[in-house]
């Protein structure tokens, strides 16, 4: 499966850094769903007052929390936005920040489902 | 915790997710951590209680308040922070920030996504460079210690001996020396006449008086013209020249310092003859090679000057009129073209078998040429 939504490299990384501590991730992951919907809400935020500073801000804090939790893909639609967060077309911009929340559920869901709270 | 490094990092990231990996990954690695969620809260951390006590700091770019490139800056521009090591944290597709965390003095970086082996190479040598850091600070300040420990003993040594030799004390090349060697010198013996008569009449507070005046302004030239006293014998006194230290034209200077001498002590001979003391002045110099080094015994050594050139400056002193500075016939060769010199003819001295050729100095020719104008 080359367009995994999580990285299994990545998260035998990550239970190695943390010293095999699943719990742990556990937590880890309940943080990243706790605070991943304000960071989309921010992204939508930002562009409709035109805060292109915090739109940034908040692409580029969900890329690389996702990218920490192996959803290599999906930080890298986050990327897009953050690097173009300054200068890109509206539009453009809503409609790329629609795919990050599109793309986000499938993660979520997988991330929920391999380390959350159901693991306990 | 395979081998147990100890140290204390600062993890500041704004990122709640982010942040707690981090500190639970260095914790992981043996480390005590603190953490901080922006470049404000990290600077008031590092500069508070206990911020002295952090040894590396793993530091995200992007946040809130202050940055990372602004924590970074004003770390570098504090003298207290500036040698704690900081690990930038970055995305694998930044380098552009990591060039320039780089060269605003940022000691590594750390590709995130990271794994363990990276995260633990990157704080071990960062820590090691740290704790190289403390223990160069730690030296240099006993080092400084040290030194002033030194030179407090060289400065009190000094008191009692030459300055030249009080620093010899305190070098491996002054060691050398005072184990012994031979040197080219100018030995210079001055004397008083008169002073025999003088000490077993007078009272012993003024010759004491005397004496003082005397040793007083003949030590303050000996310090004037870089010479070595070597001792001061009632009011006898050896000065030699170009040892330890090397003194380029160490014959001319030695004249020199005579002739000063000669005229201080007229000062000084004018008040005396008020108190009805007759005393006068005489200087014999010799040039030649000597032994010089540590002279005497355990618990009392001095540094001394051992050969017929010693000799010769003893006996032309004794030779030498009121008032006159004799020199041997090298001596002599030596200043001929700094002094107006006197053949006194050739003179037969105690121990040396035959009679020499001895010039005394009527004046410096640069004085004559002074006062003739």
């Amino acid at each position: 499966m080359p367009d995994a939504v999580l990285d299994e490299a990545v998260l035998d990384q990550l239970l190695e850094t943390v010293g095999g501590d699943r719990t742990f991730l556990t937590e880890l992951v309940e943080a990243y769903l706790a605070d991943s919907p304000g960071l989309l809400a921010a992204m939508r935020a930002g562009l409709a007052v035109d805060d292109r500073a915090a739109l940034r801000r908040a692409a580029h804090t969900l890329k690389s929390t996702s990218a920490s939790l192996g959803a290599a893909t999906f930080a890298t639609t986050c990327r897009e936005v953050e690097t173009n967060a300054l200068e890109a077309d509206p539009a453009w911009l809503a409609e790329r920040i629609q795919a990050v929340v599109v793309a986000y559920e499938p993660v979520a869901a997988a991330l929920q489902e391999r380390l959350g709270g159901a693991a306990r | 915790m395979t081998e147990g490094p100890s140290g204390r990092v600062l993890v500041v990231d704004d990122s709640r997710v982010n942040r707690s990996l981090l500190v639970r990954a260095v914790q992981e690695q043996g480390y005590e951590v603190t953490e901080a969620e922006n470049g404000r809260e990290a600077l008031a951390r590092l500069g508070g209680e206990g911020g002295r006590d952090v040894d590396a700091v793993l530091l995200d770019l992007e946040m809130p308040e202050l940055d990372g490139y602004e924590t970074l800056r004003r770390m570098k521009a504090d003298p207290r922070l500036r040698h704690v090591p900081v690990i930038i944290i970055s995305a694998v597709d930044d380098l552009a920030s990591v060039v320039r965390c780089i060269e605003m003095g940022a000691t590594d970086y750390l590709p995130r996504p990271f794994d363990a082996a990276i995260l633990r190479a990157r704080l071990s040598a960062s820590l090691a460079t740290k704790h190289l850091h403390d223990l160069e600070r730690q030296y240099t300040a006993r080092q400084a210690e040290l030194l002033e420990t030194i030179e407090r003993q060289r400065a009190e040594l000094a008191h009692f001996l030459s300055p030249q030799v009080a620093a010899l004390v305190s070098t491996q090349e002054g060691h050398v020396l005072l184990e012994g060697h031979r040197r080219l010198i100018t030995a210079v013996f001055c004397d008083l006449r008169g002073f025999t008569a003088f000490s077993e009449t007078a009272e012993p507070e003024e010759l004491f008086g005397v004496l003082r005046e005397y040793q007083a302004a003949m030590g303050e030239l000996v310090v004037e013209y870089g010479g070595t006293l070597e001792h001061f014998a009632g009011d006898g006194l050896l000065v030699f020249f170009n040892d330890p230290q090397l003194v380029p034209e160490h014959e001319q200077q030695a004249v020199r310092m005579a002739v000063a001498m000669r005229s201080r002590f007229d000062t000084l001979q004018q008040r005396w003859r008020k108190r009805g003391y007759d005393l006068g002045f005489g200087v014999g110099i010799a040039v030649g090679h000597a032994t010089l080094g540590r002279i005497g015994f355990e618990g009392r050594y001095d540094y001394g000057a051992i050969g017929m050139v010693v000799i010769m400056a003893s006996r032309l002193s004794s030779e030498a009129a009121a008032g006159q500075i004799l020199l041997s016939q090298r001596a002599f060769a030596a200043v001929e073209d700094l002094v107006v010199g006197e053949s006194i003819g050739e003179v037969s001295l105690k121990g040396v078998s035959r009679p020499v050729p001895v010039h005394n100095v009527v004046g410096l020719r640069e004085e004559a040429a002074t006062s003739a104008r």
